[in-house]
């Protein structure tokens, strides 16, 4: 069994393409997060995670076709894999587990 | 409006993206720069241009920082970090920039002038690179080719030129040594898009290029054979840059049909982007049956790829071959044949060979400034290193060796490059970005924009790092001298010797900007020369532009009426005076004939050519060319009647013998073409050269041609009447746009940008030379007053006026400035005839040239002796002696 634990950055990364759905790519990855946390997220850190989640097997990407407002560049976009999902969900207990009974003292 | 390269999305930071493009991985490079740009615009639309390209450059520090490949982390990244010695190297690095804040004048000096010097080496480099060398984006470049032929029995050997006939094209197709040829002719047609019509650039095929260019569609496919077929053209592709411009972008494009000079065509595929064949915004099948095309009938160009494992000299050998076959197989039917000559060539060179002369000028001076700032900033370590020799010593003695202050010294120059790189870059950034306006349109359209990618910043980094290498040199050869005897003891030891080998630098650096200054006073005398030519014909107030004629619309007799009345029209304007239609028009002409001449003797080895031109009878009129003999065109010279032409003066000198008539057998045809008039030379074949034979007929008798050029002369400014000109031209036929619309003084000045470039770019590099000279000049000045300060003293104290000592400070730089002019005017003179190609009608010994470089020269002595002579004289002769 690889050693599929996830990394904090790793995890936002897939859940901003779990709400997204099919349609999500780097920007829209990176506007959720900025939104969502109001934390500085560059495009750089969020490809070079998500081409390490591809490369983990949790994630695949497919080429779009080329339009104008990209100079006539193609998008890609990502999409979670199975065991991305079951990643994330592992990430997500090992959390609550261990956040559970310190919710007053966390002031959560 | 098309967009060069390296600039969609307007506003885009364009060194930040380069950047960017640099630090991202090829893997996720075009997905990342092409969320940047989406980004990019809907931030520049919301909130405003400064903040969106503040959000770019933040991105693009970010992609620095995360530049690394994604894939999951190895062990391999533990790794030990950098070895001692590149920690020592750093180590010395942070001492030195702890010096240099120190000095923050010196830090400043050295900085400025080596950040001019990369500056200008890297604004070289990316015109050279961007324009001469890596024009193209294709795969392999240099295995990507084409063919030129020269017919020595029609009068020019050299003169290789990329035209060639269908046959011909099928016997090179039969090369072992070529592959993937494609054939293809240049041509305009008019696109339409809805309501808009556009004029464009097309290419008609005879085969699918994308296979040789290698650049594969962006969207759809290529031609298949079928489509390439003699069927008339059915099908189209489209350039990346026409798709965006004109199609916005529609990816639903592919499929749909377009309307191509009134003809429906279903698009099939969008070029990628760079995939330009000499710049052309439309690709169609030529249509036509090769079979039924004349051997002579040259009018394709080929671009091809050297088969795998063939050479150049093996595509050249076998080429060679092919010709003596093919001239003993049909030189009797066609006898230029006799010694027909085959060149393969890169097709890199075949576009951009004629612009290697001013490419290597250009590098080369900028190499000079390169040179002159080393020597600069030599001078200055040395100066700094006497500074230090306490600080040296002390080393040495601590067990310190050679090496070690080698390390320190390198640490220095390292920094100061590094430095001046960063600032450089930006310079150069600058400058690229005036470039365009330097540049003929022509070759802007071939869409090589020059801009600073990453080949140009690496260039400028090799040259910043041989810089930092060449400036250790003398200085880290002068140290090892440093030992602790010497320097621990107060006292001049080798400074005098440090002070000669100073001088030396600036004798040098002075010979080599002489050197550029004599280069840009010749380019200054050549283009006032070429200013002064008279082209045979007043260029102000001229109009010109091109109209096509679909060939579908207007039979022969209907292009003739339409270009009549075009005529017509535009002369009744109220702002024009007169107005004309031709096929070609000096300074520049290209259509030529050859003939034979009625009596005269046999032709033995080049059969006599001139230019041919078709004009309608009013063209003389209105480019004010007086009629020396005979008559001008007039109405009666229409179809049926006899066919008349009228030549210039050179024709009638070179083959009629001075006379006005004579009877004419032009392109192998045996109608008999009566001269009855000899008109005034124009310079017709580039302003530079002496005007070439050339035989005008009247467009009504001529044979079919549908693209002409209107010139019309206007009353005020040309371009303000452009609008009513179209006015007019739209109420005669809205569907034939005129198109190629400049004025003649444009046409002019377009034909000698070459030189206009290089004119402006060496000047330039002179005047960044002679200020860094200059710097140079003064610092050794400088040091030598405050060296002498107490010689100084002790003169004015035994009675010296101001006056003497001001004359020995400039005595002092009359000898630096002298030697370094002597050496550099003769090494001017040297380079000026290695460069004379570039020169028009100017001896590298011009007296003027010469004599400009000499006051110049004067003002810098005077400049750089005046604030360190001030000094001298305002030294205090009690304080100087009182100093130990």
């Amino acid at each position: 069994m690889p050693d599929l634990n996830l990394g904090e950055f790793e995890q936002m990364v897939l859940l901003a393409l779990v709400r997204q759905g099919t349609d999500a790519y780097g920007v829209s990855i990176c506007q959720d997060i900025v939104d969502r946390t109001g934390r500085d997220v560059s495009l750089g850190a969020v490809y070079k995670t998500l081409e390490r989640l591809e490369d983990k097997g949790l994630v695949k990407s497919h080429v779009g076709e080329p339009t104008a407002e990209r100079g006539g560049r193609r998008k890609k976009h990502y999409q979670v894999m199975a065991p991305g999902q079951r990643a994330l969900r592992q990430s997500l207990a090992a959390i609550r587990n261990m956040t559970a009974g310190l919710e007053s003292e966390l002031k959560l | 409006m098309t967009p060069p390269r390296g600039s969609k999305g307007p506003g885009v930071p364009r060194f930040a993206r380069a950047i960017a493009t640099l630090a991202t991985p090829a893997g996720r490079r075009e997905f990342l720069l092409g969320d940047l740009d989406e980004q990019f615009a809907i931030r520049a639309r919301r909130r405003g241009l400064p903040g969106a390209r503040l959000w770019y450059w933040r991105q693009t520090l970010g992609i620095i920082r995360h530049r690394g490949p994604g894939g999951r982390p190895t062990s391999a990244r533990h790794r030990h970090s950098g070895d001692s010695a590149m920690r020592q190297l750093l180590h010395d690095l942070g001492y030195t920039l702890r010096q240099l804040r120190r000095q923050p004048a010196y830090a400043a000096v050295a900085v400025l002038s080596m950040a001019l010097a990369i500056g200008a080496n890297g604004l070289a480099y990316g015109i050279v690179d961007n324009l001469v060398l890596n024009p193209f984006e294709f795969s392999e470049p240099q295995r990507l080719v084409s063919v030129g032929s020269a017919f020595p029995r029609l009068g020019d050997a050299e003169g290789f030129i990329e035209a060639h006939s269908p046959a011909e094209i099928a016997d090179f197709r039969r090369a072992a040594s070529l592959t993937q040829v494609a054939a293809f002719d240049l041509g305009n047609r008019a696109v339409t898009n809805g309501a808009s019509s556009e004029r464009v650039f097309t290419a008609l095929l005879l085969d699918d290029p994308i296979p040789a260019l290698g650049i594969p569609p962006v969207l759809g496919r290529g031609f298949t054979k079928e489509e390439l077929g003699p069927i008339g053209p059915t099908v189209a592709i489209v350039s990346h840059r026409l798709w965006r411009s004109m199609f916005g972008g529609d990816p639903s494009i592919v499929g749909s049909t377009i309307r191509v000079s009134g003809r429906p065509l279903t698009v099939v595929g969008v070029t990628g982007e760079g995939a330009s064949l000499l710049g052309t915004d439309l690709w169609i099948p030529w249509g036509g049956d090769p079979n039924d095309v004349p051997r002579n009938r040259r009018q394709f160009t080929l671009v091809a790829r050297l088969a795998p494992g063939a050479t150049m000299a093996d595509a050249n050998a076998e080429l060679a071959a092919l010709s003596s076959r093919t001239a003993s197989e049909f030189g009797g039917e066609y006898p230029e044949y006799a010694g027909w000559r085959l060149r393969v060539t890169t097709w890199t060179e075949a576009v951009t060979g004629q612009l290697m002369t001013p490419a290597r000028i250009l590098l080369a001076a900028g190499w000079f400034v390169l040179l002159i700032a080393c020597a600069n900033l030599t001078g200055l370590m040395l100066a700094r290193l006497n500074a230090r020799r306490r600080e040296i010593a002390v080393r040495y003695a601590l067990g310190a060796g050679a090496w070690q202050v080698t390390r320190l010294l390198l640490a220095e120059s390292l920094a100061v490059a590094a430095a001046a790189t960063g600032l450089g870059l930006f310079l150069a950034n600058l400058g690229l970005g005036f470039v365009p306006s330097l540049l003929p349109s022509r070759v802007i359209s071939l869409g090589a924009t020059p801009e600073l990618d990453y080949r140009v910043m690496a260039y400028c980094a090799l040259v910043a790092f041989a810089a930092a290498i060449m400036t250790t040199l003398a200085p880290a050869w002068q140290s090892r001298r440093s030992a602790p005897q010497h320097g621990l003891r107060e006292g001049t030891g080798n400074t005098r010797a440090r002070q000669r080998l100073r001088s030396t630098l600036v004798v040098a650096e002075l010979a080599l900007a002489v050197v550029l200054l004599m280069g840009a006073g010749l380019l200054l005398r050549s283009f006032a020369k070429i200013q002064q030519i008279d082209p045979g014909f007043d260029t102000s107030r001229l109009l010109t532009m091109r109209v096509t004629l679909a060939p579908e619309r207007y039979d022969q007799e209907g292009t003739r009426q339409f270009f009549l009345e075009a005529s017509n029209r535009l002369a009744a304007l109220p702002d024009v005076t007169a107005a004309a239609a031709t096929t070609q028009f000096p300074p520049q002409e290209f259509t030529t004939i050859t003939f034979r001449v009625d009596g005269a003797p046999a032709v033995t080895d080049t059969e006599p050519s001139a230019f041919f031109t078709a004009v309608t009878p009013g063209l003389f009129e209105v480019l004010g060319l007086p009629i020396r003999h005979g008559r001008a065109f007039s109405e009666a010279d229409r179809q049926g009647a006899p066919v008349v032409a009228v030549v210039n003066e050179a024709f009638s000198r070179r083959f009629l013998e001075g006379r006005d008539t004579g009877r004419l057998f032009a392109g192998g045809n045996e109608t008999p073409v009566e001269v009855v008039g000899v008109v005034a030379d124009a310079r017709n074949n580039s302003i530079l050269t002496p005007t070439r034979p050339e035989i005008f007929v009247n467009h009504a008798q001529s044979p079919y041609n549908n693209q002409l050029f209107l010139v019309a002369r206007t009353r005020g400014d040309p371009r303000e009447s452009l609008a009513s000109v179209r006015q007019a031209l739209a109420s005669l036929d809205p569907e034939q746009p005129p198109y190629a619309i400049q004025t003649m003084d444009e046409a002019m000045a377009g034909s000698v940008a070459p030189q206009r470039v290089s004119l402006t770019l060496v000047g330039g590099f002179a005047a960044i030379a002679v200020v860094i000279a200059g710097i140079g000049v003064y610092g050794v000045v400088a040091y030598w007053v405050s060296a002498r300060s107490r010689e100084i003293g002790i003169r004015l104290a035994l009675g010296a006026t101001g006056r003497q000592v001001a004359r020995m400070v400039v005595g002092q730089t009359a000898r630096l400035v002298g030697i370094g002019a002597v050496i550099g005017l003769a090494g001017g003179v040297v380079a000026g005839r290695l460069a004379s190609s570039m020169l028009f009608e100017t001896s590298a010994t011009d007296p003027v040239a010469l004599a400009g470089v000499v006051v110049l020269l004067i003002g810098i002595g005077v400049a750089a002796a005046y604030l360190p002579s001030r000094r001298a004289t305002a030294v205090d002769p009690v304080r100087a002696l009182r100093v130990e």
